[in-house]
């Protein structure tokens, strides 16, 4: 167990140095000479081939990628070129509305899809199953931002429920805090909701035809301890996989709903970053969230092994 | 099947029998068209909805559609009326001719990346599966690019270029393909496990020939229900490219521009962003309904199952 766990743990290291030099290959590419940048609209070739040199951007690539590898093990990721501050700092401030938001849509997908995923299975064939099943289609095709235009449309403008834009961090009360979120938490959550809820399907209807199944209904267990307890502890590894994959939906998905909703987060930063051709912010912000959606990846490959203890290594 | 064969009944016994009831459902209702979307609602719909979706990119021109592009300061953002079936843009552009013609941008790249991004994946998959010692090095590079959220990818190789339709293209393509070479590296394993290749191997067929007569054959029905749906995701991908200013350039109508320029004025003037959001739906789920419906056709044991 100790030893595979090292192993996989191990084993994200390869993946992690691919996106890095994706990541890096990106601003080695990138339009644009950051040496004329810095040194300004004045400033002769010499002072600007001075810089160039004092930043190492002479070198060849694999020592200029080694180079800003080590940076960032140490936990620099360069300066801004707009506002010339450090882009790891730029990041930190605005970390804490988009994990509020990915952590709160994580939380309501969860609670609402797996639900609603053991109901469709359960009344298979039923109005409920069929009301479900159009719910995930309908999820998986209404993009992110039309959602929340709709709902911000309707709770916000019309009936004035919740505040139309904006964010209150969580330091100014659990209250405004959430007000502000639970709107674009919705828009977020409907295609994540979607996507588990259909999985959740899929895999209970297969669970539900086991023999286990039919003695716990023998023995007269009762509805929903045969549901909740022996089937769905039985379907949850690829309920807990698609999760784990869906994060990728819910990163991309924050970047829309910030801007739809005007939360100043790492969305925000992104999207800012790319009207300016702000390539070390993008950078950072990319590589930020592949490194969180592999963290997440690693996550859920190990607890596989809590919820299913026939899975060992 | 075939109607009951014919039998020569003696008249009076025809007479003399009790009227039996009607076993034989009209022909109409088993077959042709009507029998179709009959037995398949959902994917009907969804085929009528793209096939009408189609007509409206193909003949824009004609459907009392003005320049989209021709600007006004005019008559900015006008609410819909006769004139303006669904009011004007911030720049006074016709809005209605936007949405018409927007089904094009939205369209063209669903299509150019679903066929591109099956290809590369296809070749990718292919090399991947067949050849033992490329598959560790590409898969690894797979998994290194299936890190990077998609839509990220994708946004991330537009800050890289000039906004274009075609560098839009391209960019979703690179963020699909991962997956697509997954899917079919999966397929061609398990194909090569399959006795008949074993057989073929050992009759002496050469390697292209097993992966021209027996390999790709059988990729067919995954990769089709799969480039379905990269379609559907690359419509998203592309109206959210549009729609956060990295995708195609702000005067050519696409949905997600025509979106972008209601952002800043959406409380007051909400027409702007809900047109192109309606048909963006409309045409994402037309997309997703056949994908479905392809699913269920050329998997059954998956169509039970989902």
């Amino acid at each position: 167990m100790l030893a595979y766990l090292v192993r996989r743990i191990l084993s994200t290291i390869p993946v992690m140095g691919m996106v890095a030099l994706f990541v890096f290959s990106l601003l080695y590419i990138a339009p644009g000479d950051p040496a004329a940048i810095i040194a300004g609209e004045q400033a002769t070739p010499e002072q600007i081939e001075r810089i160039r040199q004092s930043l190492g951007l002479d070198q060849p690539f694999l020592i200029r990628f080694g180079d800003w590898l080590w940076h960032i093990l140490h936990g620099d990721l360069g300066t801004s070129i707009f506002t010339g501050l450090p882009v790891a700092r730029m990041i930190s401030q605005r970390v804490e509305p988009t994990l509020s938001l990915m952590v709160l849509t994580l939380i309501l997908a969860v609670v609402v899809a797996v639900p609603i995923g053991v109901l469709a299975a359960w009344r298979v064939g039923t109005w409920v199953d069929r009301a479900v099943m159009a719910f995930a289609v309908f999820g998986f095709s209404v993009p992110v931002f039309v959602v929340g235009y709709l709902l911000a449309y309707v709770f916000a403008l019309e009936l004035g429920w919740f505040p139309v834009q904006g964010y209150t961090p969580i330091g100014r009360g659990i209250v405004p805090w959430l007000e502000n979120l639970v709107l674009p938490a919705i828009a977020l959550g409907c295609v994540y909701i979607a996507l588990i809820a259909r999985i959740t399907r899929a895999t209970m209807l297969d669970v539900l035809q086991q023999d286990y199944v039919r003695t716990a209904k023998a023995k007269g267990l009762g509805q929903s301890s045969i549901l909740f307890v022996h089937a769905l502890k039985n379907a949850s590894v690829p309920i807990i996989t698609v999760i784990g994959i869906g994060i990728a939906l819910l990163i991309g998905g924050a970047v829309v709903t910030e801007s739809v909703f005007a939360i100043p987060g790492l969305g925000r930063l992104t999207l800012d970053a790319i009207l300016r051709r702000d390539y070390p912010v993008i950078q950072g912000v990319v590589l930020l969230f592949s490194f969180v959606y592999v963290l997440v990846n690693l996550a859920v490959d190990l607890i596989y092994t809590l919820v299913d203890p026939r899975i060992r290594y | 099947m075939s109607p009951p064969p014919a039998i020569a009944v003696p008249a009076e016994a025809v007479a003399a029998a009790p009227e039996l009831p009607d076993l034989w459902p009209p022909a109409k209702a088993r077959r042709g068209i009507m029998g179709f979307i009959r037995r398949h609602p959902t994917v009907a719909f969804g085929a009528a909805l793209l096939a009408l979706m189609a007509l409206m990119a193909i003949f824009a021109p004609y459907l009392w559609t003005v320049d989209p592009s021709t600007i006004n300061m005019a008559r900015r953002a006008r609410a819909p009326s006769e004139l303006y079936w669904f009011g004007t843009d911030t720049l006074g552009r016709d809005i209605y001719s936007r949405v018409v013609y927007g089904a094009r941008v939205s369209l063209i790249v669903g299509l150019s990346v679903a066929i591109l991004a099956s290809l590369a994946g296809l070749a990718i998959g292919l090399v991947s599966g067949m050849i033992r010692w490329a598959d560790g090095i590409i898969m690894r590079a797979m998994d290194g690019m299936m890190s990077i959220p998609p839509i990220l990818l994708a946004i991330a190789l537009m800050a890289l270029t000039r906004g274009s339709m075609s560098n839009v293209i391209m960019a979703i393509t690179i963020a699909e393909i991962p997956r697509v070479s997954r899917l079919v590296r999966g397929v061609v394993l398990s194909l090569r496990e399959q006795p008949y290749v074993d057989a073929a191997v050992a009759a002496g067929t050469r390697t292209p020939m097993i992966i021209l007569r027996h390999i790709l054959p059988n990729t067919v029905a995954p990769m089709t229900v799969q480039a379905t749906y990269i379609c559907a995701s690359a419509m998203i991908i592309e109206a959210i490219l549009s729609f956060i200013g990295a995708g195609v350039p702000p005067i050519v109508p696409s949905w997600g521009n025509i979106m972008a320029d209601g952002r800043a004025l959406w409380q007051v003037k909400p027409f702007i962003v809900f047109f192109p959001a309606i048909f963006l739906s409309l045409a994402v789920l037309a997309v997703n309904l056949l994908g479905d419906g392809m699913r269920d056709a050329l998997d059954p044991r998956l169509a039970k199952a989902l």
